[in-house]
């Protein structure tokens, strides 16, 4: 879509057009369920934080400035509904079940592979998980997370570093536990 | 495995292993909800219609004028006076064509809010939440710990040292790192480092500034300024209050047939200043505290006075009570309400930018609680721009009509400055947005402004890049548009009556203007060159150095740093004059022009990088040689403080220096060097991690 078809959009969708805003909407409804889904760990929270997040963005459309920054513009309104539902989680949790998001299984089949990834995104903290996947689901480089978040692009460049690695450590010794077990057996 | 070669992994697996898009989240059922929930077959949802009738706002202000007048209110009592003066509310007329007046009154104020509130919950939506905060790590927090030092008189090295790189000479700007030549401070880890330069000893820590412990309050500091033996603190605090969990009809999903939710406001902003006394610079006390409404948007200092620029929002969303409309529709500093005479809502703004104030206030630091000027307005900040006595604060509109035209406008206000008021001068716009607050400048009287326009020709945008000068009153006199076609401007620089612009779309022009005829501002001379500059810094009269990113007839080369000295002595014909280009690296100068540091005694020039050597990433501080038209690498100062057994990266954010010593920072600590030889000579260890994890 041209930059000038998106703006026409964004014009009717701030006229009240849903349907504008609905297409503007799909072009990036997979990247926001899927910031969602692996930051709550929960694909029904998720479901919850992109719905509530799309009526707010579509009542508010108002607040939107700069056309061409619709992506970003909704994904902050995603990013602070998706803390909302972070804390309902955190709340309905208990401390057993927080403990045992934790522990690292190794497992023997593909969709374990999922699992891994969503214990490993757990076992890191809110603002790094927030920092990896803006970068590697919402294509955002350092210095537009840096304006997300309010902080400065170095400390983004260095959390990303450190979690990229972290996680990557952690998905792969899963492997390799996974390929001993399965060496074992 | 390299980084960059993780994160692919990462997206990779994200991409592989990620969920299905439910089908309640597929475009059409998503559309359907949004139709229930809105209102859709009224008239649109604007806020405003202001915008509408664009000249007519100035009717609406003269329909206040004239009741206000009718009401014998209006006097001419200069607007923005004191908080704690005792002059009766009063406003002022500026002059008579316009009629603009400030607020009448606090139910004036309201009803304004609760108009517009009421246009909101007609449409039965739910607004959107404030921003839930720049989250920094809580740490328990306890009081600042002074590390010992004894007495006896330093020895330190007098002369030259670095000072923040700011646009004005006698207008201090706040920063993370401040040096006075004798001591260093800086911000890292939400806390602030006071370290005497002469043997890298850390003197003191301040870390009370963190919030409560059940992180209900947040507060992150921004930056500091050091003035003599004070220490100035802006902070950002934000206060969370109880999100509901259930939706009013007990459901808690929106996805239930229940409608909408009315969340309660999550959280309040407020800047907050803190002054502490640091004649014994190992033993910071905190001597005052200085809030407002709002976040803060940037600060200055002249002299010992503080200047605040913020940004109030009002939540106007449909779940506020009119009683909370009311409460919440004025902003307060030091807990009291701005006077309503030192508030203005008349104004032309677009529909979002009503709904917020820029809250501007002044006070003098050497004076512990004594009183505040204060002057908030309806509108937006992006930018400021100050001299001594004057602020001039840019916001961009994005138009929203459609046609042909300009697409973007900036909206300046500018207020007269002094300890005892702040008050309204003028208003003005122009088309197109501006790049930063280097492209906005004052002189002789007129103010100057770069802009990049979009403008809608035939179904296409074009970029195009502009020139527009004012008077005192803010009206245009002269402009120059259009004179670098499809071309975006990335930065500038104004000397004088002579302006600098790098524009770029594929390569690099660096224009030359001349402004001494304000009414007729006129490109001189251009050079092209592959790549732009992101920064421009003038060298003596004869050289402007630009630090940008390189490139070749593709486009710009993202994984380098390029640094142009230009020589600009005939205006006619600016020419390259040197070059260095830093491969695979990375500065924050092409996003802060403050980690860039100019040495005028030695004609260097200090940037900070990151440099990627084959998936490693390594700090290395740049000094340039800017001597005798030429560029040329003096040293390189590498900054390691990466502890190997941690993981943890920090990046090196500053550099400054004293006489013929450079230091390097990071969250990590501080490393110090010979300028001239190049070696370390010793390095600052703030245990980043030991005092993580208390």
């Amino acid at each position: 879509m041209s930059s000038k078809e998106i703006r026409n959009l964004v014009k009717a969708a701030k006229g009240g057009n849903a349907e504008a805003f609905g297409e503007l909407y799909e072009i990036y409804s997979g990247e926001l369920f899927s910031y969602a889904c692996y930051y709550l760990g929960d694909r029904y929270r998720a479901e919850d934080a992109v719905s509530d997040a799309v009526c707010s963005a579509f009542s508010s459309v108002q607040t939107l400035r700069d056309p061409g920054a619709f992506k970003t513009w909704i994904f902050k309104i995603l990013m602070r509904s998706c803390q909302k539902q972070l804390k309902y989680i955190i709340e309905q949790r208990s401390q057993q079940d927080i403990d045992a998001l934790g522990d690292r299984e190794a497992g023997g089949c593909d969709a374990d592979e999922a699992e891994a990834l969503k214990q490993a995104l757990s076992s890191i903290g809110e603002e790094e998980r927030q920092v990896v996947l803006l970068s590697a689901v919402g294509q955002y480089n350092s210095r537009e997370i840096g304006r997300m978040l309010g902080i400065p692009a170095s400390t983004v460049r260095s959390k990303l570093m450190r979690t990229t690695d972290k996680l990557y450590s952690f998905l792969n010794e899963e492997r390799s536990e996974k390929d001993e077990s399965g060496r074992k057996a | 495995m390299n980084q960059e070669e993780k994160l692919e992994f990462l997206k990779k697996k994200l991409e592989e292993k990620k969920e299905p898009l439910p089908v309640s989240l597929e475009k059409d059922n998503v559309v359907s909800m949004l139709k229930s929930v809105a209102v859709k077959e009224k008239e649109p949802a604007r806020i405003i219609p202001f915008r509408r009738y664009a000249s007519a706002a100035a009717v609406f202000i003269i329909v206040i004028a004239a009741v206000l007048a009718a009401a014998g209110i209006i006097t001419d009592k200069p607007l923005g006076k004191k908080e704690n003066a005792t002059t009766p509310a009063s406003y002022s007329q500026q002059n008579d064509e316009t009629a603009e007046t400030g607020a009448a009154s606090y139910s004036e104020i309201e009803s304004y809010f609760l108009k517009h509130h009421k246009m909101i919950a007609d449409q039965a939506s739910e607004n959107d939440e404030e921003f839930i905060g720049k989250g920094s790590d809580i740490n328990s927090s306890g009081s600042y710990i002074a590390e010992s030092d004894a007495a006896g008189v330093q020895k330190y090295e007098y002369g030259a040292f670095g000072k923040t790189n700011i646009q004005n000479e006698g207008v201090d700007e706040a920063d993370i790192v401040k040096n006075d030549g004798k001591y260093i401070y800086f911000v890292a880890n939400n806390k602030i480092y006071i370290v005497e330069a002469a043997g890298l000893r850390k003197l003191a820590v301040i870390d009370d500034i963190d919030g409560e412990e059940d992180g209900r309050k947040r507060n992150t500091i921004n930056n500091i300024y050091i003035n003599s033996d004070k220490m100035i603190v802006i902070s950002y605090e934000t206060t969370f209050t109880d999100i509901e969990s259930k939706y009013s009809d007990g459901s808690d999903s929106l996805t239930s047939s229940a409608g909408l939710a009315f969340c309660k406001r999550p959280c309040d902003e407020k800047t907050v200043v803190y002054i502490y006394d640091i004649s014994d610079r190992a033993a910071p006390k905190r001597i005052m505290t200085h809030t407002q409404d709002g976040s803060c948007q940037s600060s200055r200092m002249v002299g010992e006075v503080l200047y605040t620029v913020g940004i109030y929002d009002v939540d106007v969303s449909a779940g506020r009570t009119e009683g909370e409309i009311r409460d919440g529709c004025v902003p307060e500093v030091n807990g009291k309400r701005i006077s309503a005479e030192n508030i203005r809502i008349s104004s032309e703004d677009n529909d979002d930018s009503v709904k917020s104030y820029v809250v501007v206030t002044a006070f003098n630091t050497e004076k512990a609680y004594g009183s505040c000027a204060s002057f908030a307005y309806l509108g937006y900040c992006d930018n400021i721009y100050s001299t001594q006595d004057t602020l001039y604060i840019a916001s961009a509109d994005y138009e929203d009509d459609t046609g042909e035209g300009s697409q973007s406008k900036t909206r300046i206000v500018s207020l007269s400055l002094s300890e005892e008021s702040i008050s309204f001068r003028a208003e003005g716009s122009a088309n197109g947005v501006i790049d930063d607050q280097y492209s906005m400048d004052e002189y002789n009287g007129y103010f100057r402004i770069v802009t990049t326009d979009s403008v809608m020709k035939k179904d296409d945008f074009i970029d195009v890049s502009n020139i527009y000068v004012f008077d005192k009153d803010l009206n245009t006199v002269g402009k120059l548009t259009d004179f670098s076609k499809d071309e975006s401007v990335k930065s500038a620089r104004f000397i004088g009556d002579t302006a600098y612009i790098v524009t770029y779309e594929d390569t690099d022009p660096l224009f030359i203007a001349d402004l001494s005829d304000p009414t007729a501002p006129k490109i001189t001379g251009e050079v092209k060159l592959p790549g732009f500059s992101s920064y421009l810094h003038p060298i003596g009269d004869q050289y402007i150095l630009g630090v940008g990113y390189g490139g070749d007839d593709e486009g710009a080369d993202w994984n380098c740093v390029k640094i142009t000295l230009f020589d600009v002595s005939d205006r006619n014909a600016p020419k390259v004059a040197d070059e260095v280009i830093l491969k695979n690296s990375f500065s924050d100068v092409n996003y802060d022009p403050k980690a860039f540091t100019y040495y005028p005694e030695k004609g260097l020039v200090g940037i900070p990088t990151v440099v990627d050597k084959g998936g490693e990433s390594c700090c290395a501080y740049v000094l340039l040689d800017t001597n005798g038209g030429r560029l040329s690498k003096k040293n390189t100062f590498i900054h390691d403080m990466t502890d190997p057994d941690d993981d943890d990266f920090s990046e090196m954010f500053r550099g400054t220096y004293i006489g013929n010593t450079l230091f390097t920072i990071s969250e990590d600590g501080v490393c110090s060097f010979d300028i001239e030889s190049g070696k370390k000579i010793r390095s600052l260890n703030i245990n980043r991690r030991e005092e993580r994890a208390t």
